[in-house]
């Protein structure tokens, strides 16, 4: 059970002051964007279709992967601004937003350095 | 007047900025901790100091990478791939984390005051000493092991230093 | 190569430089207890311009020249895994830049003190800083592998 005093101060932060949504929903679509980024990079390298989509869609794969990227981070962006956060919820924001762009990067740079060093 | 003359003098300066605002930010130091506390004019001081560092350390790192630039576009890239220039990069990388670490304080100020000052001294002199390092085939890994080594003397002798100026941590 | 990607490619690295070094200012000044938010907001609207026209210049580069003759002449040297790995890494985790400075950017616009003064935010933010460092620190070396191994 959360302390009475956590929950008062969220309360009061939910009846009183209004924080701003504009940094919770920036930190939700950063978080949408990291998964969607490590999921396209990895993906297209793995399933040549999606790759040669990205590639006649496009033009090329990377502007695809940009162009999807910030698409899913404007989207996201939009959606998550219609939300009322609350301080609790925009901190969960935040320290989710660092731990998945974290292990995105991670993800990325794994994938490619066992692809260059370990497969062949 | 050529890039590479301009690179040259804006990494001179940057190199004069940080190694001068180390030398000075650690003499500063000292002298504010002879009575054990640092009062606000000692800040200020110090605050001045730290500032020109960050100026001397964007002009190095800017004018730094400025060669890179030009040694790509010159046909001239196997440089980039020297031990030599990565062990400087290292060196730098060290800085800038010494930095953050000491802002921190996850570093004692001992440990961080001696990284700064002999991190600003490889840095300047590892070019100047290239003929030395190419005479023993010193790689990546004895350049830096001579550096760690670097670091563990001016920490020794700014422990004595502290020590003979009465300095407690 | 032409002058046009020849400047493309310094304002590419210089550019990213610039939000790389942004990026260590907003962590200085993050690790204070009572940080500028007058610094934190021009720290990171710097970092957003700098990642952005370093992601545009330097893509145009590399969609329209890296992909024939420099990929082909890495690949064909003494260290094909500077593309294989360093450059493929590179150009992805790149991506994450100009979102990540977004957003930190609308922290400090639209947050300002309120979440700058929460500690447990304040770290968060300084968490996210450093990992965006560290990406664009990562990067920056990819580039010099990468530069350095065209033969």
């Amino acid at each position: 059970m959360e302390p009475i005093q956590n929950i008062i101060r969220e309360s009061n932060y939910k009846t009183g002051e209004k924080i701003s949504r504009v940094p919770h929903a920036a930190f939700c679509a950063l978080i949408v964007a990291s998964l969607v980024i490590a999921g396209l990079t990895i993906s297209a390298d793995l399933i040549p279709p999606l790759k040669n989509w990205l590639k006649g869609t496009f033009s090329h794969h990377w502007i695809g992967k940009g162009v999807l990227a910030l698409a899913v981070f404007l989207i996201s962006f939009l959606i998550s601004l219609s939300f009322s956060p609350t301080e609790r919820r925009e901190r969960i924001a935040l320290y989710s937003s660092a731990w998945i762009v974290a292990l995105s990067t991670f993800a990325i740079v794994g994938f490619f350095l066992y692809e260059a060093f370990f497969l062949h | 007047m050529d890039w590479h003359t301009i690179l040259i003098a804006l990494h001179l300066i940057g190199t004069v900025l940080g190694v001068g605002g180390a030398t000075f930010a650690e003499i500063f130091l000292l002298k504010s901790l002879r009575d054990g506390e640092i009062d606000p004019l000692e800040s200020s001081f110090l605050k001045v100091t730290y500032r020109v560092i960050r100026i001397g350390l964007a002009l190095l790192v800017l004018s730094g990478f400025g060669f890179l630039i030009l040694y790509r576009l010159t046909g001239l890239e196997e440089r980039l791939l020297s031990p030599l220039l990565w062990a400087k990069l290292a060196i730098v990388g060290i800085i800038l984390a010494n930095a953050i670490l000491l802002q921190a304080r996850k570093i004692p100020l001992w440990l961080g005051s001696a990284l700064s000052l002999a991190s600003w001294y490889g840095a300047m002199l590892i070019i100047p000493l290239r003929s030395v390092f190419k005479s023993i085939n010193a790689g990546f890994f004895d350049v830096i092991l001579i550096y760690a080594a670097f670091v563990i003397i001016t920490a020794t002798i700014l422990f004595g230093i502290r020590r003979a100026l009465g300095i407690r941590h | 190569m032409t002058q046009t990607l020849a400047t493309l490619l310094i304002a590419h690295i210089v550019l990213g430089l610039i939000g790389i070094g942004a990026l260590f200012a907003l962590a200085m000044a993050l690790l204070k207890k009572m940080p500028s938010m007058r610094f934190l907001r021009i720290s990171s609207l710097i970092a957003v311009i700098g990642f952005i026209l370093s992601w545009i210049s330097g893509g145009y580069y590399y969609v329209t020249y890296y992909g024939g003759p420099v990929k082909a002449a890495i690949k064909a040297g003494p260290n094909p895994w500077a593309h294989a790995f360093f450059m493929e890494a590179k150009e992805h985790v790149f991506l994450l830049l100009p979102f990540i400075s977004l957003a930190l950017a609308c922290a400090f616009f639209f947050g300002g003190e309120r979440i700058v003064s929460d500690d447990k935010k304040r770290h968060a933010l300084l968490a996210i800083t450093l990992i965006a460092g560290l990406i664009g620190v990562f990067s920056t070396l990819s580039g010099v592998i990468i530069s350095g191994s065209v033969r």
